[in-house]
Order: structure tokens, then sequence, then C-alpha cells
């Protein structure tokens, strides 16, 4: 009972703009009290990884997404003006499905040792494992690469907005110390996707017409085929980068549509409404939000926000995440584990159904709705810090997100930099601080040493694959007058 | 070749200005004027402009407002 309140409580609650899953878990961690141990806790889990599935929902109907929600925007919105909506929103439930599957395998019967993989990395491990991270931008950019890094050097611009956590000197801050905190990912992700495309959907003067008669709820064969190998790419991408602190969905779902990008049989169908852009990417952030309990239960250390308040929820049962919790409290855990194979379940049954009613959203004139979508990026960016100036951000963002939309710049590059600029930088100093400036650190650890060359023989890779190319186009131009 | 945009500034103008105005009002006054604000400023950027249907949208969106305040306990400063 406690897990279907708390997967219909976090899928309504992730449909709401702003509203995530942190928010809601704090306003219901006072809740816990009157409610026996394990309840509490599934519960509250539910929340998460049911929010995980519906931020996907408001991402792929109508382009606002959460922090959770970026990739979606990407190819569920395009699949969206395609007509393909209701098929969008069924991959996406059932790769969720699929990658929650995989993540609770894996939760089940490797957490004890996997929390210990988190042990080996050292912050040059984590500095190496963000620039691989930054690779990605050439696969997540749909425009051309330049553009990609532009954008993405943007991100890590913004991202540095605020007071440096080492000096605690503040930074582009100029002097308002509402930006002492920095700029959050829900105003920026708000303002470039959803407030520019509102202005966009209104200047088009066009009729929404998504549904084009009849509504495609199941895929094909063929189209199932295609969601199959994708899902499961990204159940592990996203169980393995659930696992290390500081990684987690927002990063699994970049890592997933990169991957996809790369190894997909349709990589070149992906950005333009494509069903394995959705399938891998929603896979891998709902396996990431499970597998993120690994560091909880098995070594004590919460990998985000959401995981440090079940951290405070298992200590106001008075039980200590760590090393000794899962052999001292068997019960919770594998109780833990079953919910969550039984919230999976609940999910399904609850959101497949519920596409019909999802798809009702289009049936509301968009005069109508947008104020209303509108107001809800307004609540769910104030409620965030209960911060007015937050808004204002946001207005800010969405006049550079219409700017980008003119100019043909995609913003996902910039969200993927705002991600992981402020952990780069923060690990590279952490490396040099212990390393006491000598940067050979990056090189003699075994797992940066090895991410480090991975990245090196990817960029020789691709730059001789384009001189190639370009080798190749020339000939062919020679070729041609040569033949008339 | 680059295809053209076909966004223009004033819908964007509009849909700023009331969220400015929504923030701004949610400061000074109280939400509820944000709200409604909000809903008749961002109504000049629609197709159609119409009274009676704003006055509807802005009572729905304060009822749900007022659901987000008393039933979920987020802090709205609607009064």
């Amino acid at each position: 009972m406690f897990c279907a309140l708390g997967c219909t409580v976090g899928t309504l609650v992730g449909l709401l703009p702003g509203l995530g899953p942190l928010a809601t878990i704090s306003l219901l961690l006072p809740l816990t009290y009157s409610i026996d141990t394990t309840g509490a806790l599934i519960m509250l889990a539910g929340i998460y990884y049911g929010a995980q599935y519906g931020d996907s929902v408001s991402a792929i109907t109508m382009k606002i997404p959460h922090a959770s929600s970026i990739v979606a925007c990407i190819d569920g919105y395009q699949m969206t003006l395609k007509g393909k909506t209701g098929l969008a929103l069924f991959t996406a439930g059932v790769s969720s499905f699929i990658g929650g599957t995989v993540a609770i395998v894996v939760l089940a019967f490797l957490a004890p040792s996997l929390g210990e993989v988190a042990f080996l990395f050292g912050p040059a491990d984590y500095c190496a494992l963000m620039l691989v991270g930054f690779v990605c931008v050439s696969f997540v950019t749909t425009g051309s690469l330049l553009n990609g890094l532009a954008m993405c050097m943007v991100g890590v611009l913004l991202g540095s907005v605020g007071t440096d956590v080492n000096s605690g000197l503040a930074r582009f801050t100029f002097d308002m110390p509402f930006l002492a905190d920095g700029v959050g990912i829900v105003s920026i992700a708000l303002g470039c996707f959803g407030i520019a495309e509102i202005a966009k959907n209104l200047d088009s003067r066009e009729e929404r017409s998504p549904f084009n008669g009849k509504i495609k709820l199941i895929p094909t064969w063929p189209e199932f085929k295609r969601v199959i190998p994708s899902a499961l790419r990204g159940s592990v991408v996203g169980s393995v980068l659930g696992i290390l602190p500081g990684g987690g969905p927002v990063i699994a779902q970049f890592a997933a549509y990169a991957l996809d990008k790369k190894v997909s049989k349709y990589k070149h169908e992906i950005g333009s409404g494509c069903i394995e852009g959705v399938a891998g990417q929603a896979a891998a952030d709902e396996a990431a939000a499970r597998t993120s309990f690994i560091p909880l239960m098995s070594i004590g250390i919460p990998e985000n926000a959401v995981m440090a308040l079940m951290m405070a929820a298992f200590i106001i049962k008075g039980i200590q995440p760590g090393p000794n919790m899962i052999a001292g409290h068997p019960e919770l855990f594998w109780g833990l584990v079953a919910s969550m194979w039984i919230g999976n379940c609940f999910l399904l049954v609850l959101n497949v159904p519920l596409v019909r009613y999802w798809l009702s959203v289009f049936k509301i004139p968009y005069n109508v709705l947008f104020p209303a979508i509108l107001f809800f990026c307004c609540i769910g960016t104030y409620s965030i810090n209960n911060n007015l100036y937050d808004v204002f951000i946001t207005c800010a963002f969405g006049a550079l997100g219409y700017l980008f939309m003119r100019l043909e710049m995609d913003p996902s590059p910039l969200m993927l930099g705002f991600i992981l600029g402020p952990m780069l930088e923060e690990n590279f100093r952490r490396s040099m601080l212990l390393s006491r400036g000598s940067f050979e650190v990056f090189v003699n650890r075994p797992i940066s040493g090895t991410l480090l060359g991975l990245i090196a023989l990817f960029i020789l890779w691709q730059t001789v694959a384009f001189f190639r190319q370009r080798g190749s186009g020339a000939k062919v131009l020679q070729a041609e007058p040569a033949a008339t | 070749m680059r295809r053209p945009g076909r966004c223009g500034p004033a819908g964007i103008a509009i849909i700023l200005a009331s969220l400015c105005g929504f923030a701004a009002l949610s400061h000074f006054v109280n939400m509820i004027a944000g709200i409604v604000f909000l809903v008749f400023c961002a109504g000049f950027a629609g197709t159609s402009y119409s009274v009676v249907r704003n006055l509807k949208i802005a009572a729905v969106l304060l009822c749900i407002a007022f659901m987000f305040q008393k039933l979920l306990g987020v802090s709205l400063p609607l009064y």
C-alpha cells in the first residue's frame, strides 16, 4: 500500500514542472514519524522513482523538463510534433520498466560488492569520468559540432556562477546576493526549453494536432525490436552510473543517449523523433534512480540530494546506513528491494493505461493551456528555494532560450556542460591538492589513466575519420569534372 | 541551407513581461495578484483575447495554488 501510494504521489508530482522528488520527500519527511520504518522508507523510495517516470510525461508532451528529463525533450518532443505522443509515452513507460527491472537485479545481487566500487574512484578518476562526459557532447548535439561545443562552454561558465566551494569567493555574481548559490538547473531547463517552446508555439499560429486521427500507443513488432536493445543499453549505463557518487539519473540519461547515437542501428534518425532516443534515456533514468540506493545502503554515502533526504529518513528511524545495514537489517533491505519491483510493476500498470489521459492535454485549446504551463513553471521554480528571484532567472533563460532557437542552437549541450562543469572543476582541484600540484596523478591511477587513454583514442579516431571523409569527398569532386 | 525561424519577438516579450510581473507582484503585493496578472498579461500573446476566459483560467489556477499550499504544504505567499 505504501509502495502504491509513493508511486502515485511521485508520478503526480513528477508531472508538475519544478516540483520534483526532492521537494515532495522533504515535505513528507515529517509524516514518516507516524509510519513504521519499512513502510515509510518504501513510500519515500516510491516517490523518488515514481517521479522519475512522471518527469518524462511533461517533457515529451509539452517540452517542459525537469532535471532528470532533459534528454526526453529531444526525441520525445520531436515524436509529439510528428503525432506520435502516445507511442513516445508508451515507449518511455516500458523502457522505464526494463531499466527498473535490470537495476533491481543489480541492487539485489550485487549491492554489497558494488558499493565498494565507489571507494575505488578517487578525485582524479572522477575528473577523467567527467571528461568522458564532455566527449559525449559530440553525440548529444543535434546541430553542428562547433555549435555544440560552444553551447557546452556556455554551460560550464553558467555552472561556475556562485560561491566557490574551496575559497568561498563569489564568482560572476555581480554583487547580487541571489546569485550566491549559483543558478538552478530547473531555471535553465524551464527557460531554455519550456518558455522558448511556448513562444515558438504561439508564434507559429498553427493548430497543434498531435493525434492525426487515431491514437497509436502500442509499438509495432519492428518498432518494439528497436526499443529492446536501446532500453537494455540504457539500463546497463544507468545501473553503472547510478552507483557512482555524483552520477545519478541526470548524467545517466545523457550517457545513454550518447551511446545510442553512436552504436544504434538507427543512429542517424536519433535527434529527429526516433523511438531509440526515448527508450535508452528513459531506461537509464529509471535504472540510475534505483542503483543510486546502492552507495547509500552499502557504504552510507548519499550520492545526491534526494539520497541525502532518504538517509535522513533512515536516521530518523534509528538506522545508520552503511556496511552493516544489509546484515543488521535484512528485512528492511529485502523489503525495499521487493517493494521496488512491485513499484516497478505498479508504475507500468498505472502509467500505460494513463497515457490516453495524458494525451487529453492536447484537447485543451493552446490559448488556455499556455497560461497554465507558465503558472506551473513559476510555481515550480519558486518552490525550490521559496525565492521569487528564481522566477526572474527563469525569465532571463527564457529570453536566452528564444535567442538560441532563433540561431538554431540546440541547448542540450549547454545542460550537459552546466551539470559536468562544476563537478569537473571540483574534482580537478581536489586532485591537484592531493597530488600537490602534480598532473601525473591523472596518468598514474589505473582508472583515470584508462579513461584518459580511451578519450585520446576516441579523439584520434574521430580526427582520422574526419580527414578520411574529407579526402574521399575531394576525390569525388575531382572525379566528377573528369567524367563530364 | 538555413531554415528561417518562424518566431517573432512580440510573443516572447509578452510572456517574459507576464513572468516578471508575476514575480514583482508576488513580491510586493501577493501571489494571488501575481497569478491574475500572469493570466491576463500572457493572454495577449495568444491568438485571441477574452476577459471571461482569462477570469476562468485565473480562478482555476488560484484553486490549484491553494491546493498546493493547503494540501501539499508548498510555501506560497498567496495572501
